[in-house]
């Protein structure tokens, strides 16, 4: 027979579930060799590498005396193209489409979700912890891979020098793109059924449309906010890029910054509680 | 977490702040790298108001630059550029870039990409009366005659040439070209000049020529007249482009003092163009080239886009050129 005192110091002594905060790191800690070590990042190595192969390709013939550049193109230029066309453009938001849909809907489809719902943590720490690691995944895997391009690209008739603040822009941009684009599309990947497919269908379709549109409908996207943060390397050819050109709003850098941090919280939160209201049924 | 997944992670930041650090470290010693700069922008100095770019081969090629040489027959500048220089303008050179600075006798450093016959050069400008001269490694010809300099001479302007590099030469008044020569082994040059270089970046690729300005130095300028002067001080920064090939599609851009100036500017801009179409209305060559004009722009900016078609330049060539009435069939009695 226990005594009310014992009984009260049992109490006392059983460990408390963690919170939201330690609830997120541990799955964090659970995810991150999980998705470093996938086939997802093999073809997200494949995307970022092909710039660093062109690159590679460029010095090449730099060594055996060509001109890679017609003037007046020159290192620096071509690597605020390739930033802005391939990766601003392309690389992030797909790797974010592919990443930020499968946080929760892979768990889903593999019927792993019932093993990390009924661990003591709170099911938004799930979300929180899963997007914490996609995040340092793919800035891990990117960025290493921008500054590479740079010193590849830059002092072909360009100077480290004067390119350095341009890289540590792009480096910027190209992470907050991810967190921006990636929290977006992980609450996405928690609400919808088909999360690829719309993800595939906002970045290439709304996002072209609603930012060559005047108005304000341009608002409604991440990009009219990311492409503001590099209007320098903004390419004017195409028909598309002309009608952005003609009907441009670019918001200052405060603004854009505002906009992508607001997208990223209000999805995050967004997708939190609705991971944590959701009851996910488990197809047979 | 692994210590593979934590190796990897080590790795990817050891790469970002290798990066990083020799982009800081060349930041502030302005050394690296180890290449010497050779683009036609090293040799323009950061404190240009103006600088201006023309790639003279896609121009001279294009299907436009014919029916213009077609329906206006210049030659005479050209001419006198060969026999002074020996330089062909339309067969020599590829692209040309001038800096023009705001102040001073300097007038406009001109740089020429092309392939240049430097014995020849040399042999004609010495015939004419210039003198060579070694200045920071390279050769100059000081002194050519006022008929080979990119401008009216001015008091103290002394009209040379320099062969910066292989295939690069210059041409402008002598101290231009030695201050030219200077920046680009001090590395203070165009690319230096954040400003400039935002809006040179901006209209790069965007056609084959393009100018971009300080218009608040122009407004400094004596011989600007009062009444624009009060208009361009409220632009800060002006850019042209044009890309001239089958057509010429053109955009001009301005960036007012503050987004009031902008609005002032777009009211003035659309009402003019509105009055202009209204007058032109009767006019088809007017007309045509109006109608082909938009003016757009939100904040400080203030853009003016238009196209010149082959069919306009036909009609400007028609009124150039009117054709010649058929005379009247003699009467047979």
């Amino acid at each position: 027979m226990t005594t009310p005192t014992s009984a009260a110091a049992t109490r006392r002594e059983a460990p408390a579930p963690p919170g939201l905060w330690t609830g997120a790191w541990r799955v964090f800690d659970l995810s991150i060799g999980q998705m470093l070590w996938s086939r997802r990042t093999v073809f997200m190595a494949l995307v970022v590498g092909l710039p660093v192969v062109v690159a590679l390709v460029l010095r090449g013939l730099v060594i055996v005396g060509a001109q890679p550049f017609r003037p007046p193109a020159t290192g620096p230029i071509v690597f605020g193209m390739m930033i802005w066309g391939f990766f601003v453009r392309l690389a992030v938001p797909v790797l974010a489409i592919f990443y930020g849909t499968a946080l929760i809907a892979d768990e889903v489809e593999d019927r792993t979700i019932t093993y990390l719902f009924t661990r003591p943590v709170p099911r938004a720490a799930v979300l929180l912890g899963k997007y914490f690691a996609f995040l340092v995944c793919t800035v891990a895997v990117v960025l290493p891979a921008v500054v590479v391009l740079w010193l590849l690209i830059v002092p072909i008739d360009g100077r480290l020098s004067a390119a350095f603040p341009a890289l540590a822009a792009d480096l910027g941009i190209v992470a907050v793109g991810l967190a921006a684009y990636g929290a977006l599309f992980a609450f996405v990947g928690a609400t919808l059924k088909r999360p690829l497919l719309f993800g595939l269908l906002f970045v290439f379709g709304w996002e072209v449309f609603a930012t060559a549109l005047p108005g304000y409908l341009r608002q409604l996207t991440v990009a009219h906010y990311l492409q503001a943060l590099v209007p320098h390397a903004m390419p004017s050819d195409g028909a598309v890029a002309m009608l952005q050109m003609v009907f441009r709003d670019t918001p200052g850098l405060v603004h854009s910054l505002g906009g992508l941090a607001v997208i990223t919280v209000v999805a995050l939160a967004a997708a939190a509680r609705r991971v944590t209201r959701r009851e996910y049924v488990l197809e047979h | 977490m692994t210590p593979s997944t934590r190796k990897f992670l080590f790795g990817s930041a050891l790469v970002v702040s290798a990066g990083l650090c020799t982009g800081l470290v060349a930041y502030y010693s302005g050394a690296l790298p180890g290449r010497a700069p050779r683009t036609e922008f090293s040799y323009i100095p950061a404190d240009v108001s103006a600088v201006a770019f023309a790639d003279v081969r896609d121009i001279m090629d294009s299907e436009f630059s014919q029916r213009v040489r077609d329906a206006v027959p210049t030659g005479a500048e050209k001419s006198r550029l060969l026999a002074e220089t020996g330089i062909d303008v339309e067969r020599d050179i590829d692209t040309v870039l001038a800096g023009i600075s705001g102040d001073g006798p300097g007038g406009p450093l001109v740089v020429m990409r092309g392939r240049f016959d430097v014995s020849r050069i040399e042999a004609l400008a010495v015939q004419h009366g210039a003198r060579q001269e070694q200045y920071g490694g390279r050769s100059m010809l000081v002194g050519l005659s006022a008929q080979a300099a990119p401008q009216a001479p001015a008091e103290g302007y002394v009209p040379s040439l320099a062969f910066l590099d292989d295939g690069l030469l210059a041409i402008g008044d002598a101290g231009a070209l030695r201050k030219a020569i200077d920046v680009a082994a001090s590395g203070q040059d165009l690319a230096t000049n954040p400003d400039m270089m935002r809006f040179v970046a901006g209209v790069q690729g965007s056609g084959n020529a393009w100018l971009v300005g300080r218009a608040d130095q122009v407004a400094r300028q004596p011989q600007v007249p009062e009444q624009f002067r009060s208009q361009i001080e409220a632009i800060n920064w002006v850019a042209i482009s044009a890309d001239i090939d089958r057509d010429v599609r053109g955009m001009i851009r301005a960036e007012a003092r503050d987004e009031e100036s902008g609005q002032q500017l777009r009211t003035m801009v659309a009402g003019a163009l509105a009055a202009a179409r209204m007058f032109g209305e009767q006019d088809a060559r007017l007309a045509a080239i109006l109608g082909a004009v938009q003016a757009s722009g939100a904040g400080r900016n203030v853009e003016l886009s238009f196209t010149v078609s082959p069919t306009v330049l036909d009609l400007i060539k028609t009124a150039a050129h009117p054709p010649t009435p058929a005379l009247p069939e003699p009467v047979v009695p």
